[in-house]
């Protein structure tokens, strides 16, 4: 989040200037937007001096060089006053954000890597500007401010399992809660559903039998298509393996023992078959 | 005859004569280009014309080219992009290397006049393109009517990355040169083909986040560099903080053919980039035959970049043609690009009247007001009644020589 200041300079001493231009952006504001009849508080900074004003009154006739000064510094001390009598029953406060600030030069050098390189440069490197160091106070509102803004996004990202004519399965939704946070998170979902097994063997036959048409098919027509990767034309050459030595029963104990090896009409365990066992 | 062979378009003179042909090959049509300067004294085809017309023969496979003996008329018949080493020739991977020799004549322009066109037909060829160029016509430094090859590589490749097109892209500069004389050498790797470009939509211009650029010095003192940069921070530090100049050091210019010294010179190449990564690039170089102080080229320099950036809009005038023709072979989906009036030149409409008479897509021009709903929109309202909305119908062309995988 941009952490946008007030300007100290603007709030606390608004010059006479400053009412003109606020005249001038109040203008543009509402020819852009619609009139806005709510007047904009300005914060009594010097309280209106009483022997100001026949101070000036007496200036008027003398001198008429210094009129039109006089004139805005009576307007605003007078929208002041205006100001101060309703603030008690609808204070609005005007927040003057400062655009024309600039944050502090790039302290490092970019490195030539990213922009002399053969490479066209890439629109990711930026010029890393140091974080802006906050205050004691204001790290604990940020950190207040976030965690608040995590507690909203749970809310309404799981809102819909909250529904009220849900209500009666409870656990069942507390469940899909969770795993919805797994899933943001970047986990794997908890399970795909109870699919019987009869229908989840056809559907992993129905797969191969896909991915073998299309590299077939891309065969026949000449198209390269990506090649198996080695970890995983060695997890299939494994596993066809293993299907055919349970097929045929080769070396597979009695009733296909999953453990140890039969050999010579006894299943030898090994140390390690032994520890798993006792684990 | 007629429905056998698709009809030969005709047109007339000189100008966007790369494009044309560019146009032609991208979308398979023969073209007959007929009255190429017939009224010059020097009529018929230029040097750096015919030597494109070979790059492009290179680059193509079973293209036909058929020039009148005066030159003023050429009939091309594209063939499919994407370069067959021949077989004669020993190795494989030297065999896939481009290479492409500029005479001397065609020094007059800068070896981006060759390098532009070559990206437009890249990513709907067959295979990766990687193409050298060398001889003594090459120029890599920024002359009258082309930019530097820095430009080409920090202005325009960039461009492709709006298309999805960011890899295996590369572009050195082996050995600078400048005009006239040349000698240099750029390598261009371009090894990512696609099947179709996205739709693009580029609306919101943002504003300016940093300035980069390089100034380079080529047989002449190191401390021109300095002067360059400094005159060009005069006047860009005042609106942004994030600028840097490289400065690149070329002691001696590459010998020319009689074993004479090749032209010194100096040149400034600056690039800005906005907050929504669209670019704007100036250019600007000593030449033979104006004397330029390093103070002018680099504050010459950061004043046209001032400028490029005050005419608005997603693409500056540069990149404006390359873009046009990726979104006109996109698919067939209506893509939006938002360029400032200034952007549009006459060189620039006639390059949409081209493609319109190549059977694709009309552009739909319309007064951009503003950003509509776009949230941190550009100039908070300055750079009103300024831009243009261009739509843009893709004809689905795509790339025809890569197999559906």
């Amino acid at each position: 989040m941009p952490k946008r200041k007030r300007s100290a300079a603007e709030s606390t001493d608004p010059a006479p200037d400053q009412a003109a231009i606020n005249a001038i952006f109040r203008a543009n504001f509402e020819a852009k937007f619609g009139a806005v009849d709510i007047e904009p508080v300005v914060k009594p900074t010097a309280p209106p001096k009483p022997s100001k004003a026949p101070k000036s009154s007496n200036n008027h006739s003398s001198d008429s060089l210094n009129l039109s000064d006089e004139d805005s510094d009576l307007s605003d001390s007078l929208s002041s006053s205006s100001s101060s009598s309703s603030d008690t029953a609808d204070a609005v406060e005007v927040i003057t954000y400062d655009f024309s600030r600039r944050g502090p030069a790039p302290t490092t050098k970019p490195s030539p890597r990213t922009f002399m390189s053969s490479k066209p440069p890439s629109s990711t490197t930026t010029s890393t500007a140091p974080p802006q160091k906050l205050s004691k106070s204001e790290q604990a509102t940020e950190t207040a401010l976030l965690k608040n803004d995590l507690a909203l996004k749970t809310l309404l990202a799981e809102s819909h399992l909250l529904d009220s004519t849900l209500t009666h399965s409870t656990a069942k939704n507390r469940h899909k809660a969770l795993e919805s946070r797994i899933l943001s998170l970047g986990g794997k979902p908890l399970k795909k559903g109870n699919i019987p097994m009869h229908i989840q063997k056809g559907m992993k036959a129905k797969q191969l039998l896909k991915t073998q048409k299309t590299i077939k098919e891309a065969k026949e027509n000449g198209v390269i298509i990506d090649k198996e990767s080695k970890r995983a034309k060695e997890r299939r050459k494994n596993k066809e393996r293993q299907d055919r030595r349970k097929g045929e029963g080769r070396d597979a104990g009695v009733g296909h023992a999953s453990i140890g090896k039969f050999r010579g009409g006894e299943l030898r365990l090994s140390r390690r078959d032994v520890a798993g066992m006792r684990a | 005859m007629m429905s056998s062979t698709p009809q030969t378009l005709t047109f007339t003179s000189s100008t966007s004569f790369r494009h044309r042909l560019v146009q032609a090959t991208l979308t398979g049509k023969p073209i007959r280009i007929t009255s190429i300067r017939s009224n010059s004294l020097t009529p018929g085809l230029l040097p750096h014309e015919v030597s494109f017309l070979r790059l492009l023969s290179s680059l193509t496979n079973g293209g036909v080219f058929q020039i009148s003996e005066t030159g003023t008329t050429l009939l091309y018949k594209p063939g499919l992009i994407g370069h067959t080493p021949s077989p004669n020739s020993a190795t494989s991977s030297a065999s896939k290397v481009i290479k492409h020799v500029i005479s001397a004549e065609s020094s007059t322009r800068g070896v981006t006049y060759f390098l532009e066109p070559t990206c437009i037909l890249a990513p709907f060829s067959k295979s990766p393109f990687h193409v050298v160029f060398s001889g003594p016509g090459c120029v890599t430094a920024s002359t009258e009517q082309d930019y530097s090859v820095d430009t080409f590589r920090t202005a325009i490749l960039p461009l492709y990355s709006h298309f999805n097109i960011i890899a295996k892209l590369e572009c050195r500069i082996n050995k600078r040169s400048c005009s006239p004389g040349g000698g240099g050498e750029v390598t261009l790797q371009f090894g990512h083909q696609i099947r179709l470009p996205p739709t693009l939509h580029l609306r919101n211009p943002g504003r300016i986040k940093r300035i980069r650029g390089v100034s380079y010095t080529l047989g002449v003192s190191a401390g021109n560099n300095q002067r360059m940069i400094h005159a060009a921070r005069e006047v860009l530090n005042q609106f942004i903080n994030d600028i840097y100049i490289y400065s690149e050091v070329v002691s001696h210019a590459p010998a020319t053919e009689g074993g004479k010294r090749g032209t010194p010179g100096f040149g400034m190449s600056l690039v800005a980039t906005s907050s929504t990564d669209c670019i704007y690039s100036a250019d600007w170089g000593s030449s033979t035959e104006v004397i330029r102080t390093p103070e002018e080229i680099g504050r010459g320099c950061a004043l046209r970049l001032v400028e490029e950036i005050k005419k608005g809009g997603c693409v500056q005038r540069i990149g404006v043609k390359t873009v046009l023709s990726l979104m006109m072979m996109g698919s067939e989906d209506v893509g939006r690009i938002v360029i400032g009036k200034g952007v549009v030149e006459e060189e620039f409409v006639g390059h949409l009247r081209d493609w319109k008479a190549f059977g694709c897509g009309e552009v739909l021009v319309k007064e951009w007001s503003g950003s509509e709903g776009l949230a941190g929109a550009g100039m908070g309202g300055m750079d009103e009644g300024k831009l243009i909305s261009l739509g843009v119908v893709g004809k689905g062309v795509g790339n025809v020589g890569r197999k559906v995988a």
